[in-house]
């Protein structure tokens, strides 16, 4: 789980919703150029164990992804973090795998969005 | 010399965002950028309390969710450094359960919004913050404004003056300052009354406004009273300003009682730079030179240089 998907190079790209919105280009390709070192961290937390890191990394993408225009993200996130928050403390993070699956297929698809342009 | 309450308007507004998402702040950098806002951001807690001071903010937006230093402990400082306790905060957080919001609202935040949030909401709830923080600017300012004269009033010198002392004695500034009393004036009330006094009051006032420069501050103490903070004056410059007031003002012809000139005296103490006086040193002996100006004649000028070592400087 939560590994490379060799299935994400054929699910379409995500655009932003402010694409084409002057005052939002520079800050939509300044978070797109951020998200493979998000991805990273995402799946290092995820594949140590960290908790606290991976409920911070979702936190703040819950918070930031519909700003930037991805609401897809906010959901994914949020749905991550909420099931995070309701593990027990003894709990396996491979509970959340589905859910973490879900955010870096979604990061991805923002990514080669941004590359590409709209669709 | 204007009254600052112009500078306050003119002044581009500061808004200091305090979060540990940097996401948080490039979205309001680019949402907030029409709104006429300089941005400064803070990455946590203890940053956002030193900026908060430092850059004196017209709003602070403000993360609850941050490690270290949490919001709430960020707001309760806020409100409680006299310095920053004014300043509208607006909320920003992913807590959404209604004990975070009374939280916030009791410890004195102006308003609430949860993320992920709807930019365009939020820039029209920062406009009604920005609002309301010129609103008690305004308020502040005209609680220190004089409402006859239009200049400053006694609370505004009473909190004024210790500033401007502190700034001569540890950075060896020059310092001036001058009390200024009409002569004979309650016969000026008495004969032609009150309307009258009021219109040579006005006119002192208007000569003050006319005759300091941006730099002074010009005060009514109360009655026929008035006190000018000469800011990087040493006495020599200063008594040269003084001696210009009393003569402009003894000069001046008064529609309601041409016949009648009315004088002043004033009593000046001034400091080149690293005087040892006491703010309230300072007052005492500037009126003691008014008083010396009343009983050597009044229409006069006596003043005094403090600065350590200095020669006594006197004039009539």
């Amino acid at each position: 789980m939560a590994q490379p998907n060799p299935a994400w190079g054929a699910s379409p790209p995500l655009p932003s919703l402010y694409a084409n919105d002057p005052s939002m280009k520079d800050v939509v390709e300044e978070f797109i150029g951020d998200i493979p070192e998000r991805v990273r961290s995402i799946r290092a937390a995820f594949e140590s164990g960290n908790r606290v890191d991976l409920t911070r990394l979702a936190h703040q993408l819950r918070g930031a992804g519909a700003g930037y225009g991805y609401p897809a993200l906010t959901s994914a996130a949020g749905a991550l973090e909420d099931q995070l928050r309701a593990l027990s403390s003894d709990g396996a993070l491979s509970a959340v795998a589905q859910e973490v699956d879900e955010l870096i297929m979604l990061c991805e698809r923002a990514s080669r969005g941004g590359r590409n342009g709209s669709d | 010399m204007e009254p600052e309450a112009n500078k306050h308007e003119e002044a581009q507004p500061v808004a200091l965002v305090i979060d540990d998402s940097v996401d948080v702040h490039r979205l309001l950098r680019a949402r907030l950028k029409p709104e006429g806002l300089e941005l400064v951001q803070a990455l946590s807690g203890p940053e956002g309390l030193t900026l908060a001071v430092s850059r004196t903010p017209s709003v602070v937006l403000l993360d609850l969710d941050m490690p270290e230093m949490d919001g709430f402990e960020v707001l309760r400082s806020l409100k409680e450094n006299p310095a920053t306790q004014h300043v509208p905060v607006i909320v920003l957080s992913g807590l959404q359960s209604p004990q975070d919001k009374v939280t916030a609202f009791d410890l004195g935040a102006v308003d609430y919004v949860t993320k992920p949030f709807d930019l365009t909401e939020l820039r029209v709830r920062v406009r009604a913050a920005l609002r309301l923080s010129q609103l008690l600017t305004m308020l502040s300012q005209r609680a220190q404004i004089d409402g006859l004269t239009g200049l400053w009033n006694r609370a505004h010198f009473d909190k004024r003056w210790p500033d401007e002392v502190s700034g001569c004695v540890r950075h060896g500034r020059a310092l001036s300052m001058a009390i200024l009393d009409m002569d004979h004036f309650k016969s000026v009330n008495d004969t032609y009354g009150h309307p009258a006094g009021d219109a040579v009051i006005q006119g002192m006032s208007t000569l003050l406004q006319r005759e300091c420069r941006q730099s002074d501050v010009a005060c009514r103490m109360g009655g026929e009273e008035f006190a000018v903070v000469m800011p990087d004056t040493n006495v020599e410059a200063a008594l040269v300003l003084c001696e210009r007031i009393r003569v402009a003002f003894e000069k001046q012809v008064w529609p309601r009682h041409p016949e009648r000139h009315v004088t002043t005296s004033i009593g000046l103490v001034g400091s080149s730079g690293s005087a040892t006086l006491s703010a309230e040193e300072w007052i005492e002996a500037a009126d003691q030179n008014l008083y010396r100006a009343k009983a050597e004649g009044r229409n006069r000028v006596v003043a005094t240089d403090v600065t350590p070592r200095a020669r006594l400087a006197q004039a009539g």
